[in-house]
This record gives C-alpha cells, sequence and structure tokens, in this order.
C-alpha cells in the first residue's frame, strides 16, 4: 500500500472512529460488520477419508475383517451403511471408550449444510508440505493461508482488531493482514492494554486517562505515517505499513475483551446447544462422573468458542484451526484405532461448530472449509493385525459448510486403488476414472495402459472434446477465492499470489 | 518439464549486464570478517567502461534458475551420482556455488556432438538418464547455444576485469547509531554516554572490537539459544516426549533428593524437564562461551551438563555431593564435561540395571534432539535427516524435487511380491530414488536410534539395541522390500567399524561439510539482520533483475563469511561483527529501493529482543503473571539473586505457561505449533506491546524517582518537582535522550520531535494537576525497589503519592516512545 493511500484510510477513518473519546464507544462499533466469515479446520496429520466421506465397498480394516457391512450414498455421501459399525471413539487408558459419533450419524444430521470434495490431489506426501498446500493452495510457494487473504480482502472495508485468528501450523499472511494470536489470560489484559486490568480491586486504577491515551495513540500513528517512504528500504516500508494499519486497528481491541468474557463465561457453563446434545446423548457433559466425557466436552468448547464469539462480535473475520486435541491422524501404528479416535474429535468438534453458530446466529454467515494434509494409502503397512499403519498418499478430501457451499453435493471422485477420478472443466460435477473395467475411463478412451492413464493430469475426451483434469488442492484454491469473494475485492491478490495450474478454473465450490 | 528458456534467451544478455557490476564490488579476496563492508555509503556506479560478464555472472543469470531442475539428480550423492554420472551441480548452499558450476557447465557444456553441446542435448535427453528437461524451438536452442558458449568461454574470467554498473546509493548508520542498535539486537547493556562518544571520535575498526565484546554479554547467549531454538524446536513447552527413565534416578538418587529439596517451590519445573528440553541449545551455548571450534556441537564426545543432568549421564559418584549451604543457582549452572560418556553408566532404580551409554555426538545424541525430531518404524528417521539437512546443510530436501508427488502411480511394495529391490520404490522408483538417495544414506547415522526420543543405549553384553534395528539395518538380512540404502555420506559408505558409532560418524561428516559453514552463518543471519538469506528469485517475478542481482551480493558476502568463519577455526563470534558491519545491518536509508532486497533495516523485534529492549531502555523486563502486573520480580528471585539470570527471555514469570502465551501474542514460537515468527505487526499484537509498555514504564517512573540521580539509567538528569512553564529545558534535554535511548534517533531539545513529545508531557501534567489527581495506580509502586532515595520530597512521591503530577506525565512519555515503531522495531 503506497502511503496516500494509506494517508486517505486513515483520514476516513479518522472521522468516523478517532473523533470517539470512549473507549466503550469504540468498542460497540466493530460489531457493524456484517460480512461473512471465514474458518479453516486441519484435520493434522493426514486423516484416512475411506473412513469419513470417501468409504470403499470392500474395504478391509487392519486385521483383514470388513470395514463396513455395506457401502452406500448415505445422505449423499459415499459412506458405510448399516448399523454404524465404524464407531469413532475415545480410547481411554482406562474404562470404556467413550462412543463420539459416526459417519452415518454425523452425515445424517449434518449432509444438509456439507459439500464434499473427494479425489483431491496435494501432490506431495510431507506433512510439512501438505499442511502448507490444504492452507494456501502452493506446496512450494509459501503464499498467504486463505483465512488470511480472506481477512485482508475485508480489511479494506473494516478495520477488524483481531482480523485473522491464528492457530494450526501455517500462517502466512503475505502482509495482507496482521497476525493475531489470541489466549485467554493474556488477552483480557491486553484488550484493555491501559488500565492494567485485574480482577483485583487493588489493581483497577488505569495508569493512563483515556484522553493520554488518545494523545498517545494520535501522536504515534502520525508519526507512523510520516516515516512511510523515507527510507526506500523495502522490509522497512513493509513493516511500517503493518504498523500503521495496526494503529488504525488496535483501538477496537477493548472489544475483542467483550467476546472473550462471553466466550469465557460460556465455555466454563458447559452449556452444549440442544441440537448437539439430542445426537449423542449422555456422551458429552460437563458435570457428570465420566471424566473422560468431561474432558472431551472442554476440549470440544474451549477453543471453538472464543473464535465463534470473536466473529459474533465482529472483532473478527478469519480463523485458523487446528483440531488435533484428539490424538494424531497421523497413523503409521495403530491406525484404525487412532483413525476412530481423531476423527471422533474432529466430528465432535464440527458438531458443535455448526450447532453453536445456529445458536449464535451466524451460520449463514459463517464458511467453513475442514481439509488435513493430504490422504492415506488405501493399503495397509507393517505387520501385526491392528497395530499395522498406513502410509502417506497425495490424494485426499475436503468438506466445505456455508453459503458459498452448495450442499449435500460431492464433486470428485475416486476408485477402489484410491486414485483420482479426472473432473470435466466445463462440469465439475462429471468425472472420469482413470481405469475402469465398465464404462469410460481414460485408459480405454486413450488405449493406454492403467499406469499410464493414471499418470495423465489432463485429457481431451476424444468423443466430446471436454477437457478433463486432476482437481488439485490448488483448484480448489483458486474455486474458494473466488467464491468467497477475494478475487473480487482484491484483484491484485490473485495476481500477487498467484496459484499453480491456474489455466484452467475447475468450479468445485 | 519446464521452459526457461523461452524467456531466459532473450532476458539473459541484460540482466547478465545488470549483475556484473554488483558482482564486481566483491573481488573474492576481501575477508568480510578481517575487513567488513562498513563504507559510509556503498558504492556507487558509474563508469563508462562497457560491462563484461565473468564466468559466475553468465552462469547466474542464464543457467540458476534452470539448474534447479537439474540439481534434484546431479546434486552431490544423488540419484545421478548413483546411476555413474560424473555430472554434478551445486546449489546456493555451496560457498562459491557459482564458479562450481560454471567449472562444471565449461567441462561438459563445452563438449560438442553433431554441433550441440553434450550438455544441451541431455536436457534434451539425447542420452540422458532424466529424459528430456526442455522442449523449445530451434531458434531458442541457438540462442541458449549461444550463451552456453558465453558462459565457456568467461570460465577463468574474474569479475574485477569487469566494470561496475549502477546500483544507487546507500546510506548506512553511523557508528554511534550502529552501536546503540547493535547492543540492543546483541543484548548486551547499553552502552555509555562515554563509549558512544568513542565510537564517533573511532574507527570502524575500533567499532567492530566493540561489537565483538558485546559478544560476551548474558543477553547475547540467550539470542545464541533463541536463534538455534528457531530451527532446531527442542525447546517445546510440554518435554513429555522425554525418555521417562531418565527421571528415575532422580527419584531415588540421594544427592539429586537433596537439591530438590533445597530448592524452593517455583524453582522445581526449572531442574526437571527444563534442563533435558534445554541440553542442546545450552550445549551450544557452552561450545560458544568457550570458544570452542563450533564443530563439535554435532561431533564431539563430550555432553553439557548441570548438576540435575548429570545423573543420567554419570550416575551415583560421579556428580558432586552438594553443599547445602550454597547458592542452588550453583547447582544450575552448565558446564561441558569431557568424560567419555560410553565408558559412564547410568542407574536405574535400585542400580539392579546397569546400561552402559553410548558415544556422543554434541546435540544429536540428546534426548530434546531425539525427541524433537522423532521418527516412526516406517519414516526411519528420514525426518531428521531433512531438518539436518536444512539447518546444517542449508539445503531443502524438498527442493531437490520440486515436481510433484504422485503415490497413485507408483506401485506400493507388494506384501506378496518378491524379496527384491524391483518391491522397493524408494530405490525403483526415480521419482522416489531423487529424493531418497540422497537422504537415506544419512538416515543410516541413526540407525541405533530407531523411534522416538529414547536416548540411545549401546548394550551390554549379552543384549539387542531396542527394536532390534542395527543389527538388520540396511544388512541383507532386512527384507529388501523395506531395506535401507546403505548408511553412507556424499555417496562415501559408511566404514563397517563406525556402524556401532553411527551418529558421532555422521555428525563428523556434516560438520565437515563444506556447506556447514555458511548453514551456521545463515541461523546467526536470519538472528541478527531479522531476515532469512534471499532465495533465487524466478524470472516471473517482479523486479527479476534486482532481485537475482541482490540474491548474487548477498550470496558472495554470506559466502565469504562462511569461508572466514571456517578458516578462523570456527568461532562463531567473527560472524557477529561481520553481520554487524554490513549494510544488511547498517543499512538506513537506499536511493533506489530495488537495492534494498535482503536488509533486515526495519525489522521487527522478537519478544525476547523487546524483552531484553525493556531491560535496557526502561531499566526493567516486562514481568507478568496470573495476577497481571503485580506478582513478579518475586521474593524468590529477590532471595536468589540470580537465579534465574539465565532466563529465556524478559516475559518469563514464575511458570513458563505465561511466559510461553506473552511469546505467542508477540509472534513468538511455542516450538511445536508455532514454530514460524511473525515478522509484522498486526493490532493485537500492538495492543499488548501498550500493555507491556504501559505497566513498564509506570514502574520504571515508580522506580527511578526512587533512586538517587548517579544510580539512574532513564531518568536522568531530572527531578519529580521538575515540571513545564519552570523548567522546559531540563525536560527537553531529557526527551532528547530518550528519543536516542528508545528510538535511535538524535533529535535535538529544540527539534520539533522533542517538542512534540514534550507537549505530551505538557499535557498530562496539566490535565493532572487541574483534577488534583496525585494518586498513584498501586501496581506501580514498588516498595520493595527504590529505597535508596536521594531526598524527602522523592520518598513522599515514590511512597504512593504524586506530588508535583510528574510521574503520571512522564508515564504517558515512556508509554508513547516504548510504543513507537522505532522502539518495536529497529
Amino acid at each position: 500500500m503506497n502511503r496516500r493511500r494509506f494517508l486517505q484510510m486513515g483520514a476516513l477513518a479518522g472521522a468516523s472512529l478517532f473523533g470517539l473519546r470512549s473507549r466503550e464507544a469504540l468498542a460497540a462499533d466493530p460489531s457493524a460488520y456484517g460480512g461473512q466469515f471465514f474458518l479453516q479446520i486441519q484435520a493434522r496429520g493426514a486423516w484416512d477419508v475411506t473412513f469419513l466421506c470417501d468409504g470403499k465397498r470392500g474395504k478391509l480394516n487392519a486385521s483383514g475383517a470388513p470395514l463396513f457391512s455395506a457401502v452406500s450414498q448415505r445422505s449423499g455421501y459415499v459412506t458405510q451403511a448399516g448399523n454404524d459399525p465404524l464407531l469413532f471413539q475415545t480410547n481411554p487408558p482406562t474404562g470404556s471408550p467413550l462412543v463420539l459419533d459416526s459417519p452415518g450419524r454425523f452425515f445424517d444430521d449434518f449432509a444438509d449444510r456439507l459439500l464434499v470434495v473427494n479425489g483431491l490431489d496435494f501432490e506431495t506426501n510431507n506433512h510439512s508440505s501438505g499442511i502448507q498446500a490444504s492452507s494456501c493452495g502452493d506446496r512450494i510457494g509459501e503464499l498467504p493461508t486463505l483465512a488470511a487473504l480472506f481477512a485482508g480482502a475485508n480489511e479494506t472495508r473494516r478495520q477488524a482488531p483481531v482480523a485473522f485468528l491464528a492457530g494450526g501450523q501455517y500462517n502466512v499472511t503475505g502482509d495482507v493482514v496482521g497476525v493475531s494470536r489470541v489466549f485467554g489470560g493474556v488477552t483480557a489484559a491486553v484488550a484493555d492494554p491501559y488500565s492494567l486490568g485485574s480482577a483485583s480491586a487493588q489493581y483497577t486504577k488505569d495508569s493512563l486517562s483515556a484522553s493520554e491515551v488518545d494523545r498517545i495513540r494520535e501522536l504515534r500513528r502520525k508519526r507512523a505515517e510520516a516515516l512511510v517512504g523515507g527510507t526506500r528500504i523495502e522490509n522497512k516500508e513493509r513493516t511500517l505499513s503493518t504498523f500503521v494499519s495496526a494503529t488504525r486497528g488496535n483501538q477496537y481491541v477493548v472489544a475483542v475483551k467483550r467476546a472473550l468474557d462471553l466466550a469465557g463465561a460460556h465455555s466454563e457453563s458447559g452449556a452444549l446447544p440442544p441440537a448437539f446434545v439430542k445426537v449423542a446423548p449422555g456422551t458429552f457433559t460437563r458435570t457428570g462422573a465420566n471424566a473422560v466425557a468431561k474432558q472431551v466436552t472442554a476440549s470440544v468448547t474451549n477453543g471453538l468458542e472464543t473464535i465463534l464469539q470473536c466473529f459474533k462480535a465482529g472483532v473478527a473475520v478469519s480463523a485458523n484451526f487446528e483440531a488435533n486435541q484428539f490424538g494424531t491422524f497421523d497413523s503409521h501404528g495403530g491406525h484404525d484405532t487412532l483413525q476412530k479416535t481423531a476423527m471422533g474429535g474432529l466430528l465432535a468438534h464440527l458438531r458443535y461448530l455448526f450447532t453453536r453458530a445456529d445458536e449464535l446466529g451466524i451460520s449463514h454467515r459463517l464458511n467453513v472449509l475442514v481439509i488435513s494434509d493430504f490422504g492415506r494409502t488405501p493399503y495397509y503397512v507393517g505387520s501385526g493385525g491392528s497395530e499395522r499403519g498406513t502410509e502417506h498418499w497425495n490424494i485426499g478430501s475436503a468438506m466445505l459448510a456455508g453459503p458459498i457451499a452448495a450442499a449435500r453435493r460431492s464433486v470428485g471422485a475416486t476408485d477402489d486403488r484410491l486414485r483420482a477420478h479426472l473432473v470435466s472443466v466445463k462440469d465439475p460435477t462429471k468425472t472420469l476414472p482413470v481405469d475402469s473395467t465398465t464404462g469410460e475411463s481414460v485408459a480405454s478412451l486413450a488405449k493406454v495402459s492403467p499406469n499410464a492413464a493414471a499418470a495423465l493430469k489432463e485429457f481431451t475426451h476424444p468423443g466430446t472434446g471436454d477437457i478433463y483434469v486432476r482437481p488439485r488442492v490448488s483448484h480448489l484454491h483458486r474455486s474458494m477465492r473466488k467464491a468467497l469473494g477475494i478475487i473480487a475485492e482484491r484483484p491484485d491478490f490473485d495476481v500477487k499470489f498467484r496459484l499453480p495450474y491456474d489455466k484452467h478454473d475447475l468450479k468445485l465450490v | 518439464m519446464r521452459v526457461y528458456f523461452s524467456t531466459l534467451a532473450i532476458a539473459a544478455p541484460l540482466v547478465i549486464a545488470g549483475l556484473v557490476a554488483a558482482c564486481s564490488a566483491d573481488d573474492g579476496s576481501a575477508d568480510p570478517i578481517a575487513n567488513p563492508p562498513t563504507q559510509g555509503k556503498a558504492p556507487t556506479a558509474g563508469s563508462d567502461a562497457a560491462p563484461c560478464a565473468s564466468a559466475e555472472d553468465t552462469v547466474l543469470a542464464a543457467f540458476a534458475v534452470p539448474l534447479q531442475e537439474c540439481k534434484g539428480c546431479h546434486a552431490r550423492g544423488g540419484l545421478a551420482q548413483l546411476r555413474g554420472s560424473q555430472y554434478v551441480v551445486y546449489d546456493e548452499a555451496y560457498p562459491g556455488f557459482l564458479a562450481k558450476n560454471a567449472a562444471g557447465l565449461a567441462t561438459y557444456g563445452g563438449k560438442l556432438e553433431e554441433g550441440t553441446s553434450v550438455l544441451l542435448r541431455k536436457a534434451q535427453g539425447i542420452g540422458h538418464g532424466g529424459g528430456k528437461i526442455f522442449d523449445v524451438s530451434v531458434e531458442e536452442e541457438r540462442a541458449r547455444y549461444d550463451i552456453l558458449a558465453a558462459a565457456v568461454a568467461a570460465t577463468g574470467t574474474t569479475k574485477t576485469e569487469c566494470a561496475p554498473a549502477p546500483q544507487g546509493t546507500t546510506l548506512l548508520l553511523d557508528r554511534e547509531e550502529t552501536l546503540r542498535k547493535a547492543a540492543i539486537v546483541l543484548g548486551a547493556p547499553f552502552p555509555s554516554e562515554s563509549e558512544f562518544a568513542a565510537a564517533s571520535a573511532g574507527t570502524d575498526e575500533q567499532l567492530a572490537a566493540r561489537v565483538l565484546a558485546f559478544t560476551n554479554a548474558e543477553g547475547f547467549y540467550e539470542l545464541v539459544r533463541e536463534m538455534w531454538n528457531d530451527v532446531l524446536l527442542t525447546d517445546s513447552a510440554g518435554g513429555s516426549g522425554l525418555d521417562p527413565s531418565l527421571y528415575a534416578p532422580w527419584k531415588t538418587d540421594p544427592t539429586t533428593q537433596k537439591r530438590v529439596k533445597a530448592l524452593p517451590a517455583e524453582g522445581l519445573p526449572y531442574p526437571r524437564m527444563t534442563a533435558f528440553r534445554q541440553e542442546p541449545l545450552r550445549y551450544i551455548e557452552q561450545v560458544v562461551r568457550e570458544n570452542r571450534p563450533f564443530s563439535e556441537i554435532l561431533s564431539t564426545n563430550q555432553v553439557v551438563v548441570n548438576d540435575f543432568t548429570a545423573t543420567a549421564y554419570f550416575g551415583k559418584g560421579l556428580v558432586p555431593e552438594p553443599d547445602l549451604n550454597q547458592n542452588p543457582s550453583a547447582w544450575m549452572t552448565w558446564r561441558m564435561d569431557t568424560r567419555p560418556t560410553e565408558q559412564s553408566f547410568r542407574m536405574y532404580g535400585s542400580g539392579a540395571e546397569r546400561t552402559t551409554m553410548p558415544k556422543s555426538a554434541g546435540i544429536l545424541t540428546t534426548q530434546a534432539f531425539l525427541d524433537a525430531w522423532s521418527t516412526t518404524s516406517t519414516n526411519r528417521s528420514r525426518n531428521r535427516i531433512r531438518g539436518l539437512y536444512d539447518i546444517f546443510l542449508g539445503t531443502s530436501i524438498f527442493g531437490l524435487a520440486e515436481r510433484p508427488i504422485d503415490s497413485t502411480v507408483i506401485d506400493p511394495p507388494d506384501p506378496n511380491g518378491p524379496d527384491d529391490i524391483s518391491n522397493n520404490p524408494m530405490q525403483s522408483n526415480n521419482a522416489c530414488t531423487v529424493c531418497h538417495a540422497v537422504m537415506d544414506p544419512l538416515a543410516g547415522g541413526f540407525r541405533n536410534h530407531p523411534v522416538g526420543p529414547y536416548l540411545p543405549l549401546r548394550p551390554d553384553p549379552g543384549t539387542q539395541f531396542p527394536m532390534n534395528w542395527a543389527t538388520t539395518y540396511d544388512q541383507p538380512n532386512e527384507p529388501a522390500v523395506t531395506r535401507m540404502l546403505p548408511a553412507g555420506y556424499d555417496g562415501v559408505p559408511m566404514p563397517e567399524s563406525e556402524r556401532a558409532v553411527a551418529l558421532p560418524w555422521l555428525g563428523a561428516k556434516i560438520a565437515s561439510d563444506p556447506r556447514f559453514p555458511q548453514a551456521v552463518v545463515r541461523v546467526f543471519f536470519r538472528a541478527i539482520i531479522g531476515r532469512d538469506l534471499l532465495a533465487l528469485p524466478q524470472p516471473s517475478e517482479v523486479d527479476y533483475p534486482a532481485k537475482l542481482r541482490a540474491f548474487a551480493q548477498q550470496r558472495a558476502f554470506v559466502g565469504s563469511v562462511a569461508e572466514s568463519f571456517a578458516r578462523g577455526g570456527m568461532n562463531v563470534r567473527p560472524i557477529v561483527t561481520a553481520l554487524v558491519m554490513s549494510p544488511y545491518f547498517r543499512a538506513k536509508s537506499v536511493s533506489d529501493a530495488a537495492s534494498s532486497y535482503g536488509f533486515g533495516t526495519g525489522r521487527l523485534l522478537t519478544p525476547e529482543m523487546l524483552g531484553r529492549k525493556y531491560r535496557v531502555t526502561l531499566g526493567r523486563y516486562f514481568y507478568a503473571s496470573g495476577d497481571p502486573g503485580f506478582v513478579n520480580e518475586s521474593s524468590f528471585v529477590l532471595d536468589y539473586g540470580d537465579f534465574f539470570q539465565h532466563a529465556k527471555d524478559g516475559f518469563r514469570v514464575q511458570g513458563m505457561k505465561s511466559d510461553a502465551a506473552w511469546r505467542l501474542v508477540l509472534g513468538g514460537i511455542d516450538s511445536v505449533n508455532a514454530t514460524k515468527r511473525v515478522d509484522a505487526m498486526s493490532a493485537f499484537m500492538l495492543a499488548a506491546n501498550e500493555y507491556t509498555a504501559t505497566l513498564t514504564a509506570c514502574r520504571a517512573v515508580s522506580a527511578e524517582f526512587g533512586r538517587p540521580l548517579e544510580k539512574r539509567s532513564v531518568l536522568r538528569d531530572v527531578r519529580p518537582d521538575m515540571v513545564p512553564g519552570t523548567h522546559d529545558a531540563e525536560l527537553k534535554r531529557a526527551i532528547s535522550a530518550l528519543h536516542f535511548r528508545f528510538l535511535g534517533t538524535r533529535d535535538a531539545p529544540a527539534s520539533a520531535e522533542v517538542a512534540e513529545t514534550f507537549a505530551i508531557f505538557q499535557a498530562s501534567y496539566n490535565e493532572r494537576k487541574a483534577a488534583q489527581d496525585k494518586k498513584l495506580p498501586a501496581v506501580c509502586v514498588r516498595p520493595d525497589l527504590g529505597t535508596d532515595y536521594d531526598d524527602l520530597t522523592t520518598k513522599f512521591a515514590v511512597a504512593g503519592n504524586d506530588a508535583f503530577y510528574t510521574q503520571g506525565a512522564w508515564r504517558s512519555v515512556l508509554t508513547l516512545l516504548a510504543t513507537d515503531y522505532r522502539f518495536t522495531h529497529e
């Protein structure tokens, strides 16, 4: 941003905001934000999507027994059918396992708000690269995470003090927005920094008066703005620009306190949305005797409640969140046990997110991307029956919810060897398997071996002329950039932070 | 397959011309440590002579990017070498990589077959194991050949023969400003007025000597630990992965128990988990403290211990009995212990179990390293090698093969298939082997450390290694489908005699690799300059020629610092001097923004640096606790003096948890989830700075006015009864001094900047006086500090009453300065 531009923005902000004297009055302002939110939830460690949204007929578990009794198009998604033989549960050191959810129950309850993307190529099987690719769409270039881009695009209209709530491992911003890491105890002090706040009445006296604070902030901002362009040193101009932006937003941080107070009080109460409890009665509790249940409940509520309250208050626009509180998805050994536990924890978080967002009245504005580092091999490795594990697999899935996601729909597909079908550029709901004994496939149409067909990332149908491509995670991100309005709001972002494979757009979302 | 040359063939001559002088300033013979580039103004270009291209310039401009495609297979010890090729491509991790690649191009590019360079024929897939790399037209091929011919012809051309090209002017910090910034960044005490005067009147060589002296400050050793934790990530908060058996001796060892019982409650967390967690960082610190060759951190058979961790290594009878009358801080003191660990033993429980220890390999055999870089039974330490490659060899394994990985076209190992290499994709499929050929032999160095963080155990006679790995690892009795490539380094197999001590062998190999010195310099560069080294830019990037020039300049500088470091016995202190005296640290402004790529000016201070800056500017750290603001600088610290002198940063409190939270809010790392520092300010971070600045300023004012003038460090030469109207001159002089201390700017007392700050003071004073507001926030008043009053008036003020309304006014001023951009950034 050049100096002229942000001086103009500062002037605009000053007319409506800097003139206010009361910090309480300032605090009320961010709630005017009426736009959409974006939350990315990372299932860190690489989930096995055949356990959730890309189930396979005939799949055997680690011990060689059938994993599912059958597979059906349940609730619009390919997952297991029958009486929920695949139960996601905790695995406490002592006592009985605690059933958290099952794919059947989950999709029965939430299919109306979910879009599933299967057969997504992450092009890597390394965790670091996979987390990066799933967060920004590029496994090599460190582009800003989608949440940061969304917050940055909205920040041109709105000074949300904690616009982008960072979480998880990948939070690159490209300087389009600042990073906010919010923690309960510290945040209470930071939210009202000049009060030297404390619960104790002995220390409640402000160090500085409101007018002193206003004078300090005004001179600080003025001095920072005056420095812009003064050295022409690229790094200094970059950090100076973000500092100036911070001086405009930091006076609303006090509004964060209210959101956090609400989040803290709600988490402490242990109250769960009725719709949440109804699904798994007795499983989640803050007051019962089951220690595991209490722990699960606390884990589910604590992190997400803060994010939801910040959204509700209008002080945050986007967030990254990692749902790995129930153990890792990285199941190189003991695959089935680890996946069931981690998946149960993930779905418990999603249940809470969806039902609590309903309660708070923000579901219609809340977009959610649930994604993992990549997928896992369709075969087991190692020895030892149930101790067998799986390896990394570059094909995986993603789930979306919210106003941008066409509900009860899935795009993309995989075969039984978890190889990605190619997807029509013209109509992404149409897929073409790479190899199939029945019907059309790349191998049959191109008259090549199955292996050669599997290696193709792009294929033109000889009959229709339609172009089919393998859906990559970069396609998903570009589609989401469009759907979230990032490109419309800030077309420069799409140029500066260019995604790979943008020759063809796939409208996955 | 990529098409690089279609643009490069056109752009390369222009880029070469622009590059020439960028590189020509350094003739390759200068020693940046002995003679750092310290000119007040960087060389201004200008020559009418026609630019000429050295071999390095030509390689950089025309081949640096396409060679990235080749290096995957043609890296040293890589797939191509495994398949018998002699052609090696060097990446920027090698000092002098351009010259090395120029030589390679001259050797292989100069050979012709059917009128075309052999190298270009290979790139087109003719007789090339890697198939076709480039797909271009005849015209483009001709252009490429011309460039290649030019490179071959230029081989041997030295840069000094080429004329400089324009690159603008760089204004550097003067010696006083450099001294100030160096003290703050390096964690040294704030220089005195006489030191500043000496710097101003002295020479750059004298300044460099002073900077070198800063590396003896305790704050510098904190910085050393921080910078290495940024890459090693061993100082994680949990430490739960550490081998519990290590703690068994503590439960039963009587000498340990005596120490534990003698410690106050607040001190207990420190010796328990933190000690082992900090072991690698303390190891590095100790090597730096004792001016030992830095290569020892990977290769030396000695350990760094304190009296608590020593029990794990040396057991009963080999650790001194504690002197309970002694200050417990002595037990925490880390030291290098050169007793061979493999001849010692540790005791389990009652002592019935006895296990000899392995030969050590610097930090590599520490619990914390093996925990932070844990592996699995199928990963087989490859993750560790990826880390070591990046940290100590400056090379990204991922960068070797930037092609997408597609597991779906790779036949997985068939459990019912043949037990031979064809069923092992890591060795039979080039898509896998391109990385694994480089990575897997090194992973053999961890052959005795199979999974998790376990301390490596050398078996007593008759026992076996954990999981029985070492007896099968890369041996014929290991199934071929999972067999690793033989342990080795750079294509050289590990000798049979070294297998039992594989990790020390690997550590020594890494430490003697030509990439190691530059990788070490890179870590110091990131910490002191505040930015990572520039990556090779891509032709599609905006400002590509300038970025390429900056990349070349920086690599030349870093490479020469690394060579001096290696020649000088691997003492790291001179690296610091070279970096501080360089334009990367000292650049104040440039005439051409494009010439500033890679400069660190304006870096956001880390939370730890900020904490130290509070100390040197406001006279104290910021402390927080569960009850923000008051329970700090606790009696424990006071009672035990320097017990916590090795505190990680200025935000440490009684519980590390709160400390960690503060660091995260201010952009730091927790070494587990947050592993990259935030390098730009957000509104929330600024608010956190407001809180810490307000609180610290509040206390600083009370404490300063509680001391006699000669003992003050912040509000020198002013008394609480100096008020606007009657003491304007004194107040403005004090503010002027504060501007330099806090902001690094030389603003005269009569300047507009000082007048602005004075206005803040005056407004607060007037407001408080009008309101008759003499109260002080209780949190700011420290009755246990500042009791050395110089007069009764001051004592009255400090005791809880702002009698002259000036404490509040000074609080405003100090808070303003401590939240200014120039305070939080340097």
